[in-house]
């Protein structure tokens, strides 16, 4: 019974919180919630992962300081603040 | 008594995928907690762990993070308990931290790189390292710092002020500061000796008085002055009418320590700030008198991650990104 314990513990652990659906970045100008470019969510529902500009993406913009958005959709339709760099 | 081991081994396996932990902490002994002290949570928690500051009636004290963590807090609105602490300090060893909904009631700095400080209220700001970012906070003198200065840092969707060098603030290095509301002790002086080392760009932001003639190596795009408008300015502007876009209380609203006049500003019913967006077209900051307050644990996703990995010529410029829903 104890092994069962710990092993619900372990996989609610793994389970919780998994729940986005939508992920998305933006190089500058914000495009609207949904029209940025499509990160890819894993299976757990979770994102962890690396975002790459590649250097022809790059090569396209002005010189200038430029910002990356990144934000997230969960299942409830509810999207996160969107970070910057 | 097979399938129990069986059982045991799967979970034993599981448990060894080295889930990141979260821990509870509250200072109010009439909720059930973790841990009663940042401290204790601290020195359980781990590289990747989460500690939650519960809202309480009492400060946590001085907080020092010495490993990459998650630190989060908030404010329960209707009652007012908030996660204060004293000073809040993310030491080099907590490099890529994340500190979000934080109310301190001294000094809040950043001494490793990639840390992140998010919705969170400051007397003070001080950023040594390179790399981090402040986005929807409230502070009070901003200090950027550290050798010739860091770089890259990132100042978005916050108010913060700059003082004269009597109380050393100043900046430094290189900066992107976008859609922020940045006010200048002293009226009668100027931004010249502030402002005039750093580097980068300030946008979409709203810098009170104060001329601003100095040979500024900063460019502003897109800012609203209520001095005289840099050399370097690109769409600049002059505030037609300082009334119509922020206004400043008087006295401290309850609840703001004394002679922190800084933290006073809120932004007019009717200010361009206000209807503000992320195109970079309008001008101001997002959010009303304490852009940071929130209720306790928004049901939103959060970004835990956000940083470059690498940037080279052949393969771009790499960032790695953590987010999960909340529970």
């Amino acid at each position: 019974m104890k092994a069962f314990v710990v092993l619900l513990l372990a996989l609610s652990r793994m389970w919780a919180g998994a729940a986005l659906t939508q992920g998305e970045y933006f190089v500058d100008g914000d495009p609207g919630l949904g029209n940025g470019v499509a990160l890819a969510i894993g299976p757990n529902g979770d994102f962890s992962g690396e975002v790459t500009l590649a250097p022809s993406e790059i090569a396209s913009l002005p010189d200038g300081v430029h910002f990356v958005g990144v934000r997230f959709k969960d299942e409830a339709g509810n999207w996160g603040l969107t970070s910057y760099q | 008594m097979k399938i129990n081991h069986s059982l045991l081994a799967i979970a034993a396996a599981l448990t060894g995928l080295g889930f990141a932990e979260t821990h509870i902490v509250n200072n109010n002994e009439t909720h059930s907690a973790d841990f009663r002290s940042f401290q204790e949570a601290h020195d359980a928690a781990v590289a990747g762990d989460t500690i939650i500051l519960m809202p309480s009636g009492r400060s946590y004290g001085d907080v020092t993070v010495e490993k990459p963590l998650t630190l989060w807090g908030g404010q329960n609105v209707s009652s007012g308990a908030r996660s204060e602490v004293g000073n809040l300090l993310l030491n080099e060893t907590a490099a890529g931290s994340l500190a979000e909904g934080i109310w301190a009631n001294g000094a809040a700095t950043l001494n490793g790189m990639n840390c992140v400080l998010k919705r969170c209220q400051a007397l003070s700001l001080n950023i040594y390292q390179d790399s981090c970012t402040v986005e929807s906070c409230h502070v009070g003198f901003l200090k950027h710092i550290g050798g010739e200065g860091p770089v890259g840092t990132v100042i978005r969707n916050t108010i913060f002020r700059v003082s004269s060098n009597s109380l050393n603030s100043y900046l430094l290095g290189s900066l992107t500061v976008d859609h922020c509301f940045i006010d200048r002790e002293h009226t009668g002086g100027n931004f010249n000796h502030i402002w005039g080392r750093a580097t980068g760009m300030v946008s979409n932001s709203i810098l009170t008085a104060g001329s601003m003639t100095a040979p500024y190596t900063l460019s502003f795009d897109h800012c609203l002055f209520f001095g005289s408008i840099p050399s370097t300015s690109s769409n600049g502007t002059s505030a037609p009418n300082s009334a119509d876009t922020f206004v400043g209380h008087p006295t401290p609203p309850a609840g703001f320590p004394p002679g922190e006049t800084s933290r006073y500003y809120e932004l007019k019913a009717g200010s361009p700030a206000l209807t503000g967006d992320g195109s970079g077209g309008q001008q101001g900051i997002f959010g009303g008198e304490a852009p940071f307050v929130h209720g306790f644990h928004p049901a939103v996703p959060r970004i835990t991650m956000f940083k470059k990995l690498s940037s080279n010529p052949t393969n771009g410029i790499t960032f790695r990104v953590e987010a999960s829903s909340q529970e």
